[in-house]
């Protein structure tokens, strides 16, 4: 500066200014990558399909059990079992790997079958005893289109006390209310690992209209699907053998 | 204090949002209590006189010369009131960054007094400009003086503004019963933390960066060019002095919503702001030593003007540094509340100093503030205090939020 | 003497007919005030009125009387009693070379131009006065008594610098007493006048350094301090000291949220370890 010729001292002021904004703006999204934030959870606006109770399918003619799996009494005699529409959005596509075959018996609560995703694996019990027949030997079931009920069966096996172990399963209307309310609590649960697992809670928030995604148990940790068995599915009146 | 309790929440089920709030509008409370008779009349005359101010120009009701441009208003109402407000980012600070959880039961009430003495102390210092509706211009570019400290702590105040009432937000959701608005903003609420805190750095340093420049124009007992940081550090304590003294204010006037058990809490938190308030003072003391040496400032205290500074430094920073450190060893809720209503005088001596008082100091016509000026520097407090009644008592500031919001509060 | 310091003038007058250029190397103008030459007369002030539509000044520079600019005068002249007898002395805005005015404005409604004036542009200014709080000499003037107030000051007449004219109080001037140039010409013009007659004048120019160089300089008889002007303005302009704070901004905006969001996460993970114990 010469104090002869006209010098502007705050010129960068501007751009700096403008650097700073960038910088605001840019640190949500490094804060939320280092804190390990699940990415799926975080693009909560950018969701198509929505699991919201108006897209599952509730068959009437089908006995729902607590935990989410259905049986069915085919004409000749044979049960049909399987996940339900729910469980089978919630999880999207597994591996499912059968824990018992053909000709063994089982009781009702026993591990019928595991559905498998990268490592992380879900229990599924039979909702009622008999000795299983057929295994579904596609090997994974589909999340996509058709109807789960044909696709998403896990076994056939003879009953053997159809009746009295179905009393208490939900049919029809009741089971569509129930299922209702199943994606509500499901809701609540997914708030609930969110706080839980994503370290930062008060960045992580549940979509627009509440309704959790499809497939949201797909991108969660192993914890959160432990969680699922635990508290989600567990908290029915079916015993567990262990 | 007789209400219904169905009405302290929105139940959408029987009224509309909007017939909720307008049954709210009502008054709550006794309308004749001293408070009321004494507030109303000075603020219908302070409204007065501001509808004075726009038509017939700012000379007609303030002493401002040419030589000293800056007056009660600017002088008190934004560069001391500001520093009041400080509370709200020493606890945000304390609450959401450092995890006390101690303090969290004042913390909501403590964040709608500083958003209301910022939208309050906006609205002076927009009546104190000369031409008001040109304030838009630093927002639309017209242009921007980013040279200009005085444009950054006008932007700030606004968006401190918005980040405080995000922070704030939580409890009107829950005042009118919106669930998914609650959840949505309190998500918000770290990221508000965050930059309110420090937004605040910045302005509350930025009000002592204002007067930098006039190096020459105000007494060198106060002129130092660490006037920033000697701001922020007496924001601290002049906001958990405030934060003490409405507190206990508080607690007189709104008893019934104050939990009955919550007096040792109450006390807990006391002893920690009086210790807290203590340490800022102290490094503030020492500070203010180190530029009274560093200045060679000694050969003024012979002055008028020295014997006044002394006044500020020992009865007003001092004291009150000693009357909380006393308080520590043995507590006791009087001896914290003078102490915090000491400080909160020489915060408003220190302050108005630097603006008013020994600016142009030697001026050939000393500023004086009219009466007008008085009247609607305490209008604009009185109404202040008024919508910050209106909330509490409508909203859960300081009683408990609804169980569905039980995460936060 | 008079008629070398008159012929100085001319030589400057002269090269300062031609308008200035509005281009990145345009040198910066000002103006050269010499108290030896001025006799009082007041007639800068008139013309300054007539020029802006103002009223006539009604008292005159008096000993002992010290008039001040103000929003209806935006220059005056006053006499002073001083070591080498009375002399008078014309006050306005200085058109500081880093104006603390143009920092200050929010707006930039006060704008330092390229060829030197400082100006205030209406449209932008919200009457904040900020800029008064900054100035070290008090220069610009607020319209307190107006429902649309004005900034009021000299403005070295930047409007008729457009048009190739000298500032309307040089024009005025009968006894060369103000001269109007490139400042680096006037600074030239002030030594030589001090070297060719170095009793008569006081060997200072006030406002080649004063506040960083302003446009508007002095010379006189004696100290600037005897003819009511403030002698111990600092040499570094005062939008510098403010330098330090604005520069600091961008940094504590970066710093501090980063700061803060450390702690966060150190004091969430104490207290979950806690909780898990």
């Amino acid at each position: 500066m010469d104090g002869f010729h006209y010098y502007d001292l705050f010129a960068t002021k501007g751009i700096e200014y403008l650097i700073t904004i960038a910088f605001f703006l840019l640190l949500i999204p490094l804060w939320k990558v280092l804190n390990g934030n699940i990415p799926a959870m975080s693009k909560v606006n950018e969701m198509a399909g929505a699991l919201s109770f108006g897209r599952l399918s509730v068959p009437k003619g089908l006995f729902y059990s607590s935990n989410h799996t259905w049986a069915f009494l085919k004409k000749e005699g044979t049960a049909r079992v399987g996940i339900d529409d729910f469980l089978l959005r919630a999880v999207g596509e597994v591996e499912v790997q059968p824990a018992v075959t053909p000709g063994q018996k089982v009781k009702k609560g026993d591990l019928m079958a595991h559905l498998i995703h990268e490592g992380k694996t879900l229990n599924v019990f039979a909702p009622v005893s008999g000795q299983i027949v057929n295994n579904n030997t596609s090997g994974s079931i589909p999340s996509d289109g058709g109807d789960p009920y044909q696709k998403a069966w896990l076994m056939e096996l003879k009953p053997s006390d159809w009746l009295s172990e179905t009393q208490s399963f939900y049919l029809a209307d009741q089971a569509a209310n129930w299922m209702k309310a199943e994606v509500e609590r499901f809701r609540d649960f997914l708030a609930h690992t969110a706080q839980k697992y994503a370290p930062e809670p008060a960045m992580v928030t549940l979509q627009d209209g509440g309704e959790p995604r499809e497939q949201a148990m797909k991108e969660l940790p192993v914890e959160a699907w432990q969680d699922f068995q635990k508290s989600f599915l567990g908290s029915s009146t079916l015993k567990k053998t262990d | 204090m007789k209400q219904n309790a169905d009405t302290l929440y929105l139940d959408s089920r029987n009224n509309s949002v909007w017939s909720f709030i307008l049954q709210e509008m009502k008054p709550k409370g006794k309308i004749f209590t001293p408070f009321n008779i004494i507030s109303i009349p000075i603020i219908l005359v302070g409204l007065y006189i501001i509808f004075i101010r726009f038509t017939q120009g700012l000379g007609a009701v303030n002493n401002l010369t040419q030589e000293v441009p800056w007056g009660l208003w600017k002088g008190f109402n934004v560069v001391t009131g500001v520093a009041f407000a400080g509370g709200a980012y020493v606890l945000a600070f304390l609450v959401y960054i450092l995890n006390m959880k101690r303090f969290k039961p004042i913390l909501r009430v403590t964040i709608l007094n500083g958003f209301l003495a910022y939208v309050f102390y906006s609205i002076a210092l927009i009546i104190d400009l000369g031409r008001p509706l040109d304030i838009i211009n630093i927002i639309i570019g017209n242009n921007y003086g980013v040279s200009s400290v005085m444009f950054l702590v006008g932007w700030h105040f606004l968006l401190y503004m918005l980040a405080m009432l995000i922070e704030f937000s939580p409890a009107i959701a829950e005042w009118l019963n919106l669930k998914k608005a609650h959840r949505v903003l309190s998500s918000l609420t770290l990221a508000a933390v965050v930059f309110g805190i420090t937004l605040s750095v910045l302005h509350q340093s930025g009000l002592g960066a204002l007067f930098l420049m006039a190096k020459d124009k105000i007494h060198p007992l106060w002129y130092n060019s660490y006037l920033p940081l000697m701001f922020v550090v007496s924001s601290v304590f002049a906001g958990i002095a405030l934060v003490i003294l409405e507190g206990s204010i508080s607690r007189k006037v709104f008893t019934g919503q104050y939990p009955d058990d919550d007096k040792e809490s109450h006390n807990l938190i006391l002893k920690s702001l009086a210790k807290i308030s203590a340490g800022a003072m102290f490094l503030y003391l020492f500070m203010t030593i180190i530029i009274f040496v560093h200045e060679q400032n000694a050969v003024y205290l012979s002055s008028k003007l020295g014997a006044w500074y002394l006044l500020e430094v020992l009865g007003f920073v001092m004291v009150p540094l000693i009357l909380y450190c006393y308080s520590c060893t043995k507590y006791n809720r009087t001896v914290v509340t003078v102490a915090a209503v000491l400080t909160l005088i020489g915060i408003m001596l220190n302050r108005m100093n630097i603006s008013i008082i020994a600016f142009r100091w030697d001026a050939a016509v000393p500023y004086i503030p009219a009466w007008q000026e008085f009247v609607v520097t305490v209008a604009i407090i009185l109404i202040e205090i008024w919508v910050f009644r209106w909330v509490v008592r409508r909203m859960p500031v300081i009683r408990k939020s609804p169980e569905w919001a039980k995460n936060n509060h | 003497m008079k008629t070398v310091g008159l012929a100085g003038a001319t030589l400057t007058f002269g090269k300062s007919v031609g308008s200035p250029q509005q281009d990145e190397t345009t040198e910066l103008y000002g103006m050269l005030y010499d108290s030896t030459l001025c006799i009082g007369c007041q007639n800068c002030e008139f013309s300054c009125a007539g020029e802006h539509g103002l009223d006539d000044p009604t008292d005159a520079p008096e000993l002992g009387v010290v008039r001040k600019a103000d929003t209806d005068h935006r220059t005056v002249v006053n006499l002073y009693e001083t070591s080498q007898g009375e002399a008078y002395i014309k006050s306005q805005c200085m058109h500081c070379n880093q104006a603390a005015c143009v920092t200050a404005c929010l707006t930039q409604a006060l704008h330092k131009t390229k060829t030197g004036p400082v100006v205030w542009r209406e449209g932008k200014c919200m009457g904040c006065r900020y800029c008064m709080l900054s100035c070290p000499f008090d220069s610009p003037k607020f319209e307190y008594n107006k429902t649309n107030p004005k900034i009021v000051k000299c403005t070295m007449c930047a409007e008729r610098q457009k048009e190739g004219k000298e500032p309307a109080c040089v024009e005025g001037c009968p006894m060369g007493a103000i001269t109007f140039g490139k400042r680096s010409d006037l600074i030239k013009e002030a030594r030589k006048r001090i070297h060719d007659d170095p009793d008569f004048y006081y060997d200072h120019i006030y406002g080649e350094h004063e506040a960083g160089g302003t446009g508007w300089m002095y010379i006189a008889g004696v100290p600037m301090n005897e003819l009511g002007f403030k002698t111990d303005i600092q040499k570094k302009s005062y939008p510098s000291l403010t330098k330090g704070f604005i520069g600091s901004i961008a940094p504590v905006d970066i710093l501090l949220p980063g700061v803060l969001l450390g702690i966060y996460a150190a004091t969430k993970s104490i207290r979950e370890e806690g909780e898990e114990s």
